[in-house]
């Protein structure tokens, strides 16, 4: 779904938070006790449920 | 990675259930502050995922840090209530500035005049936020913008994920690691 923007171009988050972020989902992709389906399966539930066509 | 070596990493069945006895075996979670079930499941080297641990707890200080305090405190506690979440609707963080007759007036916000413009604006974002995430108007990230600027909303968005990611989090292993739990194999 397109939307218009709703922030101003180059708005960004606390750097602090925003790389603590990007920490977290680093260190969640690293695990490896879900089988690959069961992860994909998930993910692919997540992004829709967000509404992520990325 | 290929899917199959990536697979190949996964630790036997016998490994997981001993995680989960081991997790069952310090105690009824549904009632332990979040820090400490975090703690529990995570940080104590009962599934050895200290990492996660540590850049979760990195991004709930950065969090608190990053958005006014009093701001989040009520939408945490918001969250909570929304999400039948006892021990963290019942919780108050230290030094938010959130007022405690506020706190304990959380469901009233639309009606109760003690509530800021800003409060009725976040408090708006996250009720929305929480329902479906996917499906927040225009016009309530504009009411949240008008308040916190075009920065202010992508930090309140993103404090706002690690918060109500704790708590989803929390339930789920509360019920999971539950002892006595349905599909808990334990005898």
């Amino acid at each position: 779904m397109a939307r218009e923007r709703r922030v101003a171009a180059g708005t960004t988050a606390d750097p602090t938070l925003r790389r603590a972020l990007g920490a977290i989902a680093a260190s969640t992709v690293r695990l490896a006790t879900v089988d690959p389906v069961t992860t994909e399966i998930v993910r692919m539930r997540c992004a829709k449920h967000h509404d992520c066509g990325t | 990675m290929r899917p199959d070596a990536r697979h190949e990493r996964v630790g036997p069945v016998a490994t997981v259930v001993e995680q989960r006895r081991t997790i069952v075996r310090m105690g009824a979670l549904g009632t332990m502050p979040t820090d400490t079930v975090l703690d529990r499941v995570l940080g104590t080297g009962a599934t050895g995922h200290r990492d996660v641990h540590a850049d979760m707890t990195a991004a709930h200080d950065a969090a608190w840090a990053a958005v006014s305090p009093r701001l989040l405190e009520l939408c945490r506690v918001r969250i909570a209530t929304m999400l039948g979440c006892e021990v963290e609707a019942n919780a108050r963080t230290a030094d938010s500035d959130a007022p405690a007759e506020l706190l304990d007036a959380i469901g009233a916000w639309p009606t109760d005049h003690r509530f800021e413009a800003a409060d009725r604006a976040c408090l708006a974002f996250t009720e929305h936020y929480v329902i479906d995430v996917a499906s927040v108007d225009d016009a309530t990230v504009a009411a949240v913008r008008d308040h916190l600027g075009d920065d202010g909303v992508q930090s309140f968005v993103s404090a706002l994920l690690v918060v109500e990611q704790r708590i989803r989090l929390r339930l789920m292993w509360d019920r999971l690691f539950a002892a006595g739990a349905p599909g808990s194999m334990e005898d």
